[in-house]
């Protein structure tokens, strides 16, 4: 979240430094949602996409066209077991069951916390002042951390990985921005929706051991999926 | 002049790092369950140069040293089945296998239809954490047996510790694989129906092979068979050998016979077959080399019978209960039951032949010496359902640790808070140590056998799964840790090294089909 | 076992055991007294001479399949697998070699240097040096049962018995039972030879120089220092038609001369082999025995209803004989002598009386003795000290119910230098076996399906028991030793070496499997 903050900062000083054009500048709040294709980050989570949180900004270069930087912070983990330590799945009855002592006991916790960079110009058509349906193409950045424990109720064991990785990708989406206020106000509050398609590059997570030595791949997965983002904030 | 908020504000970055130790408050939004183990502690396998552990989930092997680091074993892609170090620990046996597609196309394990779907197997030695050799051998031998210099292995199938037979077109049964683990070169010899022991002559220059209802000698240097020892002349009885060894000179084999009181000695030099009639179907043939003779125990008599080799007449000992196990020294062999629910322990002095008695509080589930012969230790399993005051029902539930100290003649019969996962004993000159692992406890026992009552205790970093041996007398201890953790135990000062996370490694790998079919 | 058994054929006959064994006689390696020197028993079944009351003495006894031995090694023939397995003694080392299809018999030369056997499936004789093993086989006429060597090994002659129990033959073609067929084991040559009908047995002479086969009609002589061996056939019976079987033939220790007892007769039949001039001289009436005195130089005959003893001069046959009377209310048909020859042993085994008597020699002072039960056989230790007697279970016309023995079998141990005191002992079963060792000091038994080697001591009349894993099958001692060997019950072979003097049990079992050994 702190690294997201910097590139939003400086974003918004240009915001206020641009000057009025007849396109709005915007900061908004979103949640978004990016789709999870990639059956390896159902170690996190499983769920075909996972939610974020976080801000977006516009600043308007044209009438209709506008350059947007949103950045957006998720995190999501899961308490892995691993076959043959207290689950099995059996293949002719399709269920899980638990062996009852080891219920509740996992081998170790998987999590990612991740930062989403999307940045790239957005182009709107006036249907009327309240209403302007987009479409957007964004280069997308994300940075994440992959952090396992094994035991996850002590600070101090050895099996704590972690591993960080950038994932280069890009979104396409169309949505519309819905300002209800009258025209030519300093600023109006309104909301975006935009929905599309996003995919990253499938990384490699190298942590350093904890002993030392040459780091070893311990994930590797990339997003991709429908992609959306939901928004309200300020236009002006 | 500083305000009060700019005083706290340093104090304040650490408060509010720790209060956002990332460890502490980790995501955990679901549940994942994931094929594995993703190391197994069960294969470990100690060398001069590291323990060698199977990843099972990432399909590789990893090399875990006592420095804190671990490395990869690089199989090309294929997974470890098994493993064995060879006698001198200087190298371990590898046996791996990867997926082959007959599709061409595919590259990957999904990609592939499964009737296209199988297995191909080798043999890799491993030293040093890299592959020095590769050989092929028939998938469905999963043992080794060694020549006494190391350089030749024997490859056969032991059924019962199979977990599956792999057929790749047809199996020969009858077929056991010479391997020159130097170069890899592999010689298939038919040697009969279920051969599951080899023996090899002191010097080494021949193999001695049992199979069913016959024994074939196979000259190591040709690798062919030169003589053909029948156990029977009847093609419908079928005479199947569960124990053999050498005597001390090596010129007979001695082989015990399925169910049957008969025991085969087979003379080497003389080529000839004499068959010794005993009293019962033996539990275990244990050869002394010190004293020159064999020991024979059953699980159904009370008594021990001592087969002298030089005209192997035997003088049968009288127990109170029946043995299944032997321990030796160069003086004395001790003898217990491991199966049956006895309690009697018995030292017998080869030059009285009188056995001494001991009486554990429980059954011995299994049982050690000391180097120098002094001590046995054994743990002692629990007996259920006894009758008896509370106290002996106390110590009957219990699972517990048997201290002989064989030079005064004493016993003691300790109770144990847990179940032992690893019991090994040690001896050097501050004293003889049994080291015992107890299950869900992150501490190791070390009791000094001379005054077994008061243990040491060595914290772990984590609940013992396993102890093993290294070749330079320390201890490797395994750890219930998902993501791999193996101590290393020095029992003169007691102090520990770990390594950690080799079980993460590839631990979202790509199922890619690691070599393409014709690229092996 | 029927009455054929080989307890009272150990203690009778040959002196040479190792060298003049024949198949069905059985085979005694020990020096244990065989009653006289070179004298033939055929079966007695013929009628009684004194109207049928009294049967034939019995001195037969089938022993089939004996190991034989040699100073050092026990040969033993294994028929299911067409092999013989050479054991050695004392390290008991195990050797097997192939020979011809089931050889049914093994024996081995005097001089111990080689074993030869009888390979009934193919008709043929192998020859075994002892040392090497190397194997020559010879082939012989079909369909031939016996099989006996010359004293000097040199030669063995096959022929066919009609009194073994066998299986006929279903090969086909004709079968002729007037053959005999003589092999060289050093030439390695074979001469099949025509003697007269059903030949019963074959007799050598001392110096082998001369082979006499019996049969019923014809005394067939072969002098085997011929280049070509050819038969002389001698008829010793005047009647053609029906001729009287000859019971029992004694070759004279030179050869010159064979007496021929027939059953029921009043005279022996006397036959000049050189002359091939056949005579007659007076026996008293139905003579049941004949036998050579140990000095060679005289034979006896008994008399057993006339009561009396009849005793020839060897260099003048044609002489008058000595008689000697019996008493009369005695029925003593079989005279057993002692090897220093001053002493014979009477008795019968057709009376069914537990008496025996002493004869004298020097007084012909003959004393009648009681027994327990009635004799089976009878057999005397190598020194002459000491005598076996054989009790049958049966318990003849004067044993006491009451008595230990009463349908027991038996044996008796007695001292003949001590007033002929006696030990007998009841046994469990019946006797399947016997032998001396060298030195005359113990002997050996073994009964039927009891698995304990018996060991009588002659000097003090005792006995021991050595436990056996199985049941006996043949007992033996090596020459010139006291080393007893016992072949035991057991699918792969089983064999044990007793030392008297270590009362060491060594056993080897399974020395079968030696010859499925490959290479």
């Amino acid at each position: 979240m702190l690294t997201g903050l910097f590139p939003m900062s400086l974003f918004t000083l240009a915001l206020l430094a641009a000057p009025a054009t007849a396109a709005d500048h915007e900061l908004s709040l979103e949640l978004g949602g990016f789709g999870t294709m990639d059956e390896r980050f159902d170690m996190f989570r499983q769920s075909p996409m996972v939610g974020t949180l976080g801000l977006r900004g516009a600043v308007a270069l044209h009438d209709n066209v506008a350059i947007v930087l949103g950045v957006h912070h998720g995190a999501w983990g899961s308490s892995v077991e691993v076959d043959g330590e207290g689950s099995e799945y059996d293949d002719d009855e399709y269920y899980y069951y638990y062996s009852y002592e080891d219920e509740g006991d996992a081998d170790f916790q998987a999590a990612y916390r991740g930062n989403q960079v999307l940045v790239g110009p957005k182009v709107d058509v006036r249907i009327v002042d309240a209403f302007r349906p987009y479409a957007t193409v964004q280069a997308a950045l994300f940075t994440g951390t992959v952090r396992l424990d094994d035991d996850p109720d002590h600070d101090d064991n050895e099996n704590q990985l972690k591993a960080t990785a950038l994932q280069p990708g890009g979104v396409a989406a169309l949505g519309f921005d819905l300002v209800p206020l009258r025209p030519r106000q300093p600023l109006r509050f309104g909301t975006h929706l935009e929905l599309g398609y996003g995919l990253t590059a499938a990384t490699g997570f190298q942590a350093k051991p904890p002993g030392g030595g040459e780091k070893v791949e311990i994930a590797r997965f990339g997003f991709g999926g429908f992609y959306m983002r939901w928004g309200v904030g300020a236009y002006f | 002049m500083p305000t009060p908020l700019s005083r706290l504000l340093p104090l304040l970055l650490p408060v509010g790092l720790l209060a956002c130790n990332p460890w502490e408050n980790l995501p955990d939004q679901d549940w994942y369950w994931m094929d594995g183990p993703l190391w197994d502690p069960s294969s470990a396998v100690a060398a001069t140069d590291g323990v060698y552990i199977a990843l099972p989930h990432a399909g590789a092997l990893a090399r875990v040293k006592d420095d804190g680091t671990f490395d990869v074993v690089d199989l090309d892609g294929a997974e470890v089945v098994r493993m064995v170090a060879t006698p001198d620990a200087s190298q371990v046996i590898v046996w791996d296998r990867w997926r082959v597609c007959e599709d061409p196309e595919a590259e990957k394990v999904e990609d592939c239809d499964e009737e296209e779907l199988s297995w191909s197997y080798e043999l890799s030695v491993v030293q040093d954490g890299a592959v020095q050799v590769v050989t092929e051998i028939p998938p469905h031998l999963n043992r080794l047996a060694f020549s006494p210099d190391g350089g030749t292995a024997v490859a056969y199938l032991d059924f019962e510790s199979a977990d599956d037979v792999p057929v790749d077109g047809v199996v020969d049964l009858t077929q056991v694989a010479f391997v020159d683990l130097g170069s890899g070169a592999v010689q298939s010899l038919s040697v009969g129906f279920s051969a599951n022991n080899v023996l090899f002559s002191l010097d080494g220059s021949r193999a001695v092979v049992l199979s069913r209802s016959q024994v074939v000698v196979v000259d190591l240097a040709t690798f062919e068979k030169t003589v053909t020892y029948p156990l029977t002349l009847d093609a419908d009885q079928q005479v199947d050998p569960n124990g053999a060894a050498l005597t001390p000179d090596g010129r007979y084999a001695l082989i015990t016979i399925e169910g049957s009181k008969d025991l085969y000695k087979l003379d080497l030099d003389v080529e000839a077959i004499d068959i010794i009639s005993l009293e019962g179907a033996p539990a275990t043939l244990s050869v002394n080399n010190d004293q020159d003779k064999s020991l024979l125990v059953y699980g159904s008599l009370a008594q021990v019978d001592v087969l002298e080799h030089e005209y192997f007449g035997i003088q049968s000992v009288e127990l109170d209960e029946p043995c299944t196990a032997v321990l030796e020294t160069a003086t004395t062999a001790l003898l217990y039951n491991d199966q049956a629910r006895t309690h009697d322990v018995y030292e017998l002095d080869f030059a009285t032949l009188e056995p001494v008695e001991y009486v554990m509080a429980n059954p011995v589930q299994s049982m050690e010496l000391t180097a120098s012969g002094r001590y046995a230790v054994a743990v002692l399993a629990p007996e259920y359902g006894s009758s008896g005051n509370d106290l002996d029902d106390y110590q009957d539930n219990r699972y517990g640790l048997g201290v002989i100290d064989l030079q005064e003649d004493d016993d003691v019969s300790l109770v144990l808070e847990a179940q032992p996962v690893g019991a090994a004993v040690v001896e050097d000159e501050s004293g003889s140590f049994a080291l015992l692992l107890l299950e869900g406890l992150d501490s190791l026992l070390k009791v000094d056998l001379s005054n077994p009552s008061v243990p040491a205790v060595v914290e772990l970093v984590e609940a013992p799964t396993g102890i093993g041996a290294l070749p330079d007398g320390r201890f490797y201890i395994t750890h219930d840790a998902a993501l791999g953790l193996v101590s290393f135990l020095d029992p003169a000062t007691d102090t520990l090294t770990s390594t950690a996370g080799f079980g993460a490694v590839d631990l979202q790998g790509d199922d890619e089909l690691p070599r393409l079919a014709g690229e092996e | 076992m029927t009455r054929q058994l080989l307890a009272l054929l150990a203690l009778a006959t040959t002196v040479a055991c190792s060298a003049d064994m024949s198949l069905y006689k059985g085979a005694d390696d020990s020096d244990g007294s065989w009653a006289d020197g070179g004298s033939t028993d055929g079966q007695g079944d013929g009628a009684a001479a004194d109207g049928g009351a009294t049967a034939p003495e019995d001195e037969d006894s089938f022993f089939s399949l004996a190991p034989a031995a040699t100073t050092a090694y026990v040969f033993v023939a294994n028929p299911d697998r067409d092999t013989v397995t050479r054991v050695a003694v004392p390290s008991l080392a195990v050797i097997t070699t192939e020979v011809g299809d089931h050889p049914i018999a093994v024996a081995t030369t005097s001089d111990y240097t080689k074993a030869v056997t009888f390979n009934e499936g193919d008709d043929s004789v192998s020859v075994i040096d002892a040392e090497t093993l190397a194997v020559s086989d010879v082939a012989v006429r079909a369909n031939m049962n016996a099989m006996a060597m010359s004293p000097d090994g040199r030669f063995v002659i096959c022929w066919h018995d009609q009194d073994v129990d066998e299986e006929e033959s279903s090969e086909g073609g004709a079968q002729s039972f007037n053959e005999v067929s003589v092999v060289d084991t050093e030439a390695l040559t074979h001469a099949p030879l025509v003697v007269g009908f059903n030949p019963r047995a074959v007799q050598f002479s001392a110096d082998s120089s001369l082979a006499v086969v019996v049969s019923d009609a014809y005394l067939a002589v072969v002098d085997l220092s011929a280049e070509e061996l050819s038969p002389e056939r001698i008829a010793v019976s005047d009647d053609l038609v029906d001729p009287p079987e000859a019971e029992e033939v004694l070759l004279t220790p030179d050869g010159r001369f064979a007496f021929v007892r027939q059953f029921g007769a009043t005279e022996l039949v006397v036959v000049d082999l050189a002359e091939q001039v056949v005579d007659h001289v007076a026996v008293g009436s139905n003579p049941t025995d004949l036998d050579l005195l140990p000095d060679g130089q005289r034979a006896v005959a008994v008399a057993r209803d006339s009561h009396e003893l009849w005793i020839y001069d060897l260099a003048d046959p044609f002489a008058d004989a000595q008689v000697v009377d019996m008493p009369d209310t005695e029925t003593l048909g079989s005279v057993l002598m002692s090897p220093d020859g001053s002493r014979g042993l009477l008795y019968s085994t057709a009376s069914g009386v537990s008496h025996y008597a002493s004869w004298e020699l020097e007084s012909d002072e003959i004393t009648v003795r009681a027994l327990v039960k009635p004799v089976q056989s009878m057999g005397i230790s190598p020194t002459g000290e000491t005598a076996l007697v054989f009790h049958p279970k049966d318990n003849g016309v004067d044993v006491d119910p009451t008595s230990p023995f009463y349908d027991q079998w038996a044996l008796s141990m007695i001292d003949l230098t001590d007033d002929f005191f006696s030990n007998p002992l009841r046994l469990p079963a019946e006797p399947s076996g016997y032998a001396n060792s060298a030195d005359g000091n113990q002997g050996f038994f073994i009964m039927e399906e009891v698995p304990y080697l018996e060991v009588l001591h002659y000097e003090s009349l005792l006995y021991d028991e050595i436990e056996l894993a199985s049941a006996p099958i043949h007992v033996g001692v090596l020459p010139e030793s006291t080393l007893a060997w016992v072949s035991q019950d057991h699918p792969l072979g089983r064999m044990s070496f007793f030392d008297p003097a270590t009362e060491v049990l060594q056993t080897i079992t399974g020395f079968e499997l030696n010859s499925g050994i490959e290479h």
